[in-house]
């Protein structure tokens, strides 16, 4: 089905985002927050990697640092050979050109005063591409692609509904012609019948341009849907990182479990499992020493308190952060 | 249930929101709503928003109310307890009774009062915008007891604590003396159940109490909720975008869309088949986390449609992969559905009816 042996397209090395804490106005420091503590993985070319985590795991800041929309404390990311955290200049925006970004609230990341139009456009003129009337002419495939008409092209953001904005996204995302495309949380702010629109436009899209894309969501039914490979996040740490069928069929680690048993499902009478695991996720600014689930983990051992598992193949060759399985 | 719209207030012999003895038509039922009609005043006029809601909820029984945004499910709810902002909401039909006695649109604000917060509680998504930032959460548990109840500072006190740990809170006592903001999403959560329940309500609203909260928490909550609810013998009217959240939970399913009922009955029956072509469409565009993955949703085209310009017909008419001629011209009515069920339908006429 996919491409074998194609390779990395987007490898990603101990990368760190810790933010440091203001407390009050003249911002004396006041703990770090450890958003995303040391995170590896690989995203093949033409896969879509699911990212899956709670609020606050750092999935959405590990999306951002990757392309350094944020500046990262520490690592190294490499795209198709380039050493993102340290290019400059005119090779970062080359690269920044072949990754994209689709925001979960295309709302705020549409600028208000620009038409429809002039928002697909600005990649194509910040980067210099095409004539005036050439750029018009692409624009207007785009809108056509994403499910837009000629009529949405002199309209303004808050014309449009959540779904058409989102579509709007995309096709700012793709006139650039990416790569890799990092969506975070596409769907989360549309309505389920719109959700299903979004989703198939993707995977469409997918198709037609072998696009690679890494899936940022809470909603883990949607990631089951649209991934390859699924990487659970759990207070900036990638805890267990598998193919879908494996990772959904038999979740090896304990947080893992616990997330997919809390999922409603729809099947009649198909009861949601029984949850096991209690509380809620820690502050990142004072993550638990060991394990960091290990306060919530229903099994946990002595080890688990001391030392801190690292992420490492299980006998299937997944990737799980759990002294279970060492 | 009263699926047409029944006799409107003056004809039923109110005195001062107090029913003639026989008036109630759900028999022993808790809560029946006939006919609710709420209307939206916008820039473009008038909107229905609650288009003639009628259903009832039993003593003890839990109804998931599901619909999508601009559904009408929230303002129906706010409509039950007379909370809908007015302006620019108004209701402007229906009758509300409770316990089979009072009518609630009838009632005079003062008498409402006492019925709201202790005989029928309500709690929202963001239980921040509903729990005071200055009070402890204590405090404001107890200030509940105290005025409904008239029970003394200390007793008021001690029955805070009791309801954080009815709803599991771990050391309520030191709990009861934190300020909100100092509670996580979920234990905030739960605070407001305890405030909620603290009177020991016969029927709980709870509009998408764990929307805003992670998914196990969310998990958390409902198991919660599962329990009290059989602990207190609580009534519940959850409100919820997710068809999939009160499986196996809710007893009975109310599916709304652009501000009608359009289809109802026992949950599980609904969810495995879906009699409304807007409920199987729902279904079909959930993704299941069990496919083979990568496969095109079955997506629903088109949006919601603007509550201020509804299509004469059905609501859904122009979405519906299963549209016929009748559907532009006028709205259906409940058509009988099967054992319990109804849905607003024209597919569910002729053959099915007739048998």
């Amino acid at each position: 089905m996919r491409p074998e042996g194609a390779g990395a397209l987007l490898e990603v090395r101990q990368v760190v985002k810790h933010y440091p804490l203001r407390a009050g106005f003249f911002g004396r420091g006041a703990g770090t927050v450890q958003a995303v503590d040391g995170v590896s993985f690989t995203v093949r070319r033409g896969e879509t990697l699911g990212l899956v985590g709670e609020s606050g795991c750092g999935k959405s800041t590990l999306g951002r640092t990757l392309v350094r929309l944020l500046e990262p404390t520490g690592g190294e990311v490499v795209f198709d050979g380039l050493p993102i955290f340290s290019l400059k200049g005119p090779d970062l925006r080359a690269v920044r050109r072949r990754i994209q970004f689709i925001f979960q609230d295309p709302a705020a990341a549409l600028d208000p005063r620009m038409t429809a139009e002039a928002i697909v456009a600005e990649g194509l003129v910040i980067h210099r591409i095409g004539t005036t009337a050439e750029r018009r002419e692409k624009v207007r495939q785009l809108f056509e692609q994403v499910g837009l008409g000629a009529i949405h092209l002199r309209r303004y953001p808050h014309e449009f509904s959540g779904g058409q904005r989102q579509r709007l996204g995309i096709a700012r995302a793709l006139a650039l012609h990416p790569e890799l495309v990092i969506c975070d949380e596409p769907v989360s702010a549309l309505d389920v019948s719109v959700q299903a629109q979004v989703v198939n436009l993707l995977l469409d899209l997918q198709r037609a341009y072998g696009l690679t894309y890494i899936f940022i969501a809470h909603d883990l039914r949607l990631v089951h849907h649209v991934s390859d490979r699924v990487a659970v996040m759990y207070l900036g740490r990638i805890v267990e990182l598998a193919d879908r069928d494996a990772l959904y069929r038999e979740p090896l680690h304990p947080y893992t479990q616990a997330l997919l048993a809390a999922v409603p499902r729809l099947e009649p009478g198909g009861t949601r499992l029984k949850l096991f695991v209690e509380g809620e996720p820690p502050s990142p600014v004072s993550p638990p020493p060991g394990c960091r689930f290990h306060p919530r983990c229903p099994k946990v051992f002595d080890r688990c308190r001391r030392q801190d598992p690292a992420l490492k193949p299980a006998a299937d060759g997944r990737l799980v952060a759990c002294h279970l399985y060492e | 249930m009263a699926g047409e719209p029944g006799p409107r207030v003056s004809a039923t012999g109110l005195r001062d929101g107090r029913l003639a003895a026989g008036a109630a038509t759900g028999v022993g039922a808790l809560l029946e709503v006939d006919n609710l009609q709420t209307v939206l005043s916008t820039p473009a006029g008038p909107a229905r928003v609650v288009d003639g809601v009628s259903f009832a909820i039993q003593p003890g029984e839990v109804v998931g109310l599901v619909g999508e945004s601009g559904s009408g499910k929230t303002l129906t709810a706010l409509s039950i307890l007379r909370l809908v902002p007015t302006p620019p909401a108004r209701i402007v039909a229906g009758r509300i009774v409770f316990n089979g006695e009072v009518d609630l649109l009838a009632l005079p604000e003062g008498s409402l009062r006492h019925i709201r917060g202790r005989s029928i509680a309500m709690v929202f998504q963001e239980p921040m915008t509903s729990l005071n930032p200055v009070l402890t959460v204590g405090e404001q548990i107890a200030e509940v007891v105290r005025l409904h109840e008239g029970a003394g500072r200390r007793a008021a006190k001690a029955r805070a604590v009791e309801m954080l740990r009815h709803v599991r809170i771990p050391d309520p006592e030191r709990r009861a003396r934190e300020y909100p903001h100092q509670l996580s999403g979920g234990m905030r959560q739960r605070a407001m159940l305890a405030m909620a329940l603290a009177c020991r309500p016969r029927l709980l609203i709870a509009d998408e109490p764990t929307t805003a909260l992670d998914v196990t928490v969310q998990a958390q909550i409902v198991d919660l909720l599962r329990e009290l609810q059989a602990e207190f013998n609580l009534s519940i009217l959850w409100i919820t975008h997710d068809l999939a959240l009160l499986n196996g939970f809710a007893a009975r399913l109310l599916v709304m869309y652009a501000g009608r009922i359009v289809e109802e009955g026992p949950a599980a029956d609904m969810l495995r088949d879906p009699q409304h072509p807007y409920t199987a469409a729902l279904l079909r565009a959930i993704p299941r986390g069990n496919g083979r993955g990568r496969e095109r949703l079955e997506a629903i085209p088109g949006t919601v449609p603007d509550p201020g310009a509804l299509p004469p017909g059905c609501a859904f008419a122009p979405r519906c992969a299963r549209v016929m001629d009748r559907c532009h011209a006028a709205p259906p009515p409940p058509l009988a559905a099967g054992p319990g069920r109804q849905a607003r339908c024209y597919l569910l006429e002729g053959p099915r009816t007739a048998a």
